[in-house]
């Protein structure tokens, strides 16, 4: 989960770092805007599919590991229990 | 035990029907079948074509040196009052029994398709279980469809090989002409909000040369066979033809371009850039809020600039950025025309009509029955075009930045 | 952070694959015409200066990385907020040089495939190795140094057989003055690829025998330095100045000219080999960077966890930074240079040596000062115990 969220922040920033740069190129903020979202109006569909398998491979592993934490917790503490 | 030899008996005698040869057809008893081409003659008999393959002179090329050689291919005609008719009368001429697997292309007349129109002729095709759906089909044009399998042709040695070939590079380097099967024209000609577009093909040259093996034996063909144009159709009947922007016009609205080119005017000077469309993607959406439906024809283009011939600065952002602008324009310009010569024909080969049905189902059973007459001519159609430049080739300015200063 | 060890033989390596990298890609210092290879050296000399300041700062905290350091030196917030910056900086080069890669292989030899495809499978690549450590980046730069060492060799063997080197394109030597060289170099060619080292601050505290860092670390420069400027005079000897101004791969160009003997043409895959190998460890290095330095600022255990997620964003950032080539070049030798480059490898690693220069040695004096006396009252007390 944690490491969902700093990627999260950090693509945020780095999406506003890459837009300053954009601005200082000598674009004013929706020319910026619309420059980075340009290149994915046009995909096919092997492009999209790779994509969303990409961005699942990305939540699926930290959402594992935080799964297998808590069971090892639960597992633990009825050890304790026990 | 006597079950044993029971069992084992029927499966010895099962081999016998297993096999499956209930009406077995060695290959040399075949003759394949590439291509098949339907004409009207004067006493409005059909005439059905058929080209056959000699196989041993397909593969045969390179050893045979090219003397003496018979063609790759055999065409035989024979009339009927109906399709199947001419079919079976044809079997008179040929030793082997006629078959239809490779059959890869169907060629129909424009004379018929315009007098009578497509409609009545396709069932004898869908029908078969030998034909394959996926067929091609072609308009010959400007010629008899006929005529057009018998030319022969280089490079691909068969000629209904040549034909779909060239279709297929055709649409896929320029998006002039397009693919469409037997099944396409079929669902066309049976949707109410969609009619048929088939690509042409004609003939240049004398066709009595064509026909002969010393066409071949040249460097420069007298006659070769080549993709012209689109046909349109309203109720399958033809009744135009588009030819160059036009044609791609009705291919980009299809969504069907892969790759073409936009040639752009610059700065009062004309045809300066070649911009090449690498990929494309257009939508169609339908506004019916109102009692006209309006149609959005979003296109989105992404390519490079392979040619300049000025001192355009290529480096520059800004002037890319300007040169999109222009490209939208332009693109814009050509679909637009299409879209009006369309809409003067009446005949919604874009298949706004099928649009318009998926958004708002209600509406549509009631224009359904005059869509093509009162509707289509009259939908407003906005055309959205957003074109990218990417790259600029393996250089950025061109020479003749240097050269002038 | 992971315990692994690199030799000094190997730093040396991957700073020059580093710095070689997408150096020999993109046209770097054709402002300076005939004498680019003269601003590379100027800029080479400046690049010895910034890495001796990045030494120095190493110097002083010899264990850890500069994300921690900087909260060190400058206190916990603004250190937190300019060590932030710094891996942010990191994450948008490593998608930068990702777009060149990209960017050069769809121009020259992949034109109808997607960039989204290319640079998925370079990041995917770069993702694997990084969760692989460090260390496996670094014998696999030893095994393909060679390789490129052999393919650099025969390529300049087979420009100089097949004779389309032409010295008079060099001349005339700084036709307009010293000033537009001057003037390249301090927008350009210090920074890029020089000052880029400055990633190596993140790599320093894994070294094997810290006080070879100095020498090696200006052995590798100077030698990719030479390199490069030969390179790139040799572009312009065969070239021209005019052809190199208009090629967005002016290297690509050079070797494309190749003919020898009339077989020996269209080496292009030698071009290929040797920029797909450079960018790979200029990526990698740089993404290695920023996974350590977010883990380092996040506090999270397993870096090799962030690589994944990291990737991603540099793939996808690396699409968004530019619509198209003009805008990305544009970007990268003009603002780039000016607005990240100078402040974070010149004025800020500046200023950060100067006050832990100044702390430190206040420290030190009270040290001294108190020295003796505290020894002697930590030995009494231990003897006590």
């Amino acid at each position: 989960m944690k490491i969902i969220g700093i990627s999260i922040l950090m693509f945020v920033f780095l999406t506003v770092f890459s837009l300053c740069m954009d601005i200082l190129l000598g674009f004013d903020l929706n020319t910026s805007i619309n420059n980075a979202i340009r290149p994915f109006l046009v995909m096919e569909v092997t492009e999209i599919v790779i994509f969303f398998l990409l961005i699942v491979l990305m939540v699926v592993g930290p959402v594992r590991t935080f799964y297998n934490k808590r069971k090892k917790k639960k597992e633990t503490k009825k050890i304790k229990n026990m | 035990m006597n079950h044993k030899w029971i069992l084992l008996f029927f499966i010895m005698t099962s081999t016998v029907f297993i096999s499956g040869c209930w009406s077995k057809k060695e290959l040399n008893e075949l003759a394949l079948i590439s291509a098949m081409a339907i004409d009207k003659n004067e006493e409005g008999k059909y005439v059905k074509t058929i080209q056959l393959v000699n196989p041993g002179n397909v593969a045969g090329g390179l050893q045979g040196g090219g003397s003496g050689q018979s063609p790759t291919v055999t065409v035989y005609t024979a009339m009927g009052d109906s399709v199947l008719e001419a079919h079976f009368h044809a079997t008179s001429k040929i030793s082997r029994r006629l078959y239809h697997g490779h059959a890869n292309l169907i060629v129909i007349s424009e004379e018929l398709a315009r007098e009578e129109g497509i409609t009545d002729i396709l069932d004898a095709f869908e029908r078969d279980p030998e034909i394959r759906t996926t067929s091609r089909v072609v308009i010959a044009h400007h010629t008899k469809a006929g005529d057009l399998l018998k030319s022969l042709t280089a490079i691909d040695r068969i000629p209904a090989e040549k034909v779909n070939g060239t279709l297929q590079t055709t649409e896929r380097a320029r998006g002039e002409s397009m693919k469409v099967t037997l099944q396409n024209v079929i669902t066309t000609l049976t949707s109410a909000g969609k009619e048929t577009v088939i690509s042409g093909f004609s003939i240049k040259g004398d066709i009595e040369q064509g026909k002969k093996m010393e066409n071949v034996q040249q460097s420069e063909l007298d006659t070769t066979l080549e993709s012209d144009g689109l046909a349109i159709f309203k109720e399958g009947k033809l009744i135009d033809w588009y030819q160059g922007d036009m044609s791609r016009g009705v291919v980009w609205i299809l969504d069907k371009i892969q790759q073409t080119d936009v040639i752009l005017d610059w700065e009062g000077q004309e045809n300066i850039l070649a911009y090449n469309v690498l990929r494309q993607k257009t939508k169609v959406s339908a506004d019916t809020t109102n009692d006209l439906p309006v149609i959005t024809v979003r296109v989105r283009a992404e390519g490079d600039i392979r040619e300049v011939r000025s001192q355009i600065d290529l480096t520059d952002p800004y002037e890319i950025l300007d040169i999109e602008k222009e490209l939208e324009k332009e693109i814009k310009k050509q679909l637009e025309n299409t879209v009006i010569r369309t809409q003067q024909n009446k005949s919604d080969i874009f298949g706004f009509g099928e649009v318009v049905h998926r958004s708002d189902p209600e509406k549509w059973k009631k224009m359904k029955d005059d869509w093509n007459d009162t509707y289509f001519p009259n939908l407003k159609v906005n055309v959205k075009v957003e074109a990218f430049i990417r790259r600029s080739g393996l250089r950025t300015n061109s020479y003749l930045s240097d050269m002038k200063q | 952070m992971e315990k692994a060890k690199i030799s000094a033989y190997q730093l040396f390596i991957l700073i020059v694959l580093f710095e070689l990298g997408s150096a020999l890609l993109v046209p770097i210092a054709i402002e300076a015409n005939q004498d680019a290879w003269l601003a590379i050296l100027i800029g080479m000399a400046g690049g010895f200066c910034l890495y001796l300041v990045y030494h120095g700062l190493y110097s002083y905290y010899p264990d850890i990385p500069p994300t921690e350091y900087i909260q060190k030196i400058m206190g916990s917030f603004l250190g937190k907020i300019l060590a932030f910056i710094y891996v942010l900086y990191f994450i948008y080069l490593s998608a930068r040089v990702l777009r060149d890669f990209g960017e050069m292989l769809i121009t020259a030899f992949y034109w109808e495939t997607p960039l989204f495809i290319l640079n998925t499978l370079m990041v995917l690549l770069v993702i694997y190795t990084i969760r692989k450590g460090i260390e496996v980046l670094v014998r696999t730069s030893e095994l393909l140094f060679i390789l490129i060492i052999l393919l650099g060799i025969s390529v300049l063997f087979l420009i100089v057989v097949s004779g389309i080197i032409q010295i008079s394109n060099l001349e005339p030597v700084l036709e307009e003055g010293i000033k537009p060289v001057i003037k390249t170099t301090f927008t350009q060619t210090l920074y890029f690829p020089f000052g880029e080292v400055i990633i190596f601050a993140m790599i320093f505290p894994y070294l094997n025998r810290p006080k070879k860092v100095k020498r090696i670390g200006l052995l590798a420069i100077g030698f990719s330095g030479l390199v490069l400027a030969s390179v790139i005079a040799i572009n312009v000897s065969v070239l021209g100045v005019n052809n190199i101004n208009r090629s967005p791969f002016p290297l690509l160009s050079t070797i494309q000219t190749i003919e020898v003997s009339g077989f020996l043409e269209r080496l292009d895959v030698y071009y290929i080999l040797i920029t797909v190998i450079g960018v790979f460890f200029k990526m990698c290095v740089f993404f290695y960077a920023s996974v350590v330095g977010t883990a380092n600022l996040f506090k999270v255990k397993e870096s090799a966890r962030l690589s994944f997620p990291l990737g991603l964003a540099i793939l996808i950032l690396s699409i968004t930074i530019a619509s198209n080539y003009s805008e990305h070049i544009k970007e990268g030798l003009h603002v780039i240079t000016l607005y990240l480059h100078l402040p974070l490898q010149v004025i800020i690693p500046s200023l950060l040596l100067l006050i832990a220069f100044i702390k430190n040695k206040k420290k030190k004096s009270k040290q001294s000062k108190n020295l003796f006396p505290k020894r002697k009252y930590r030995l009494v007390e231990r003897d006590k115990k």
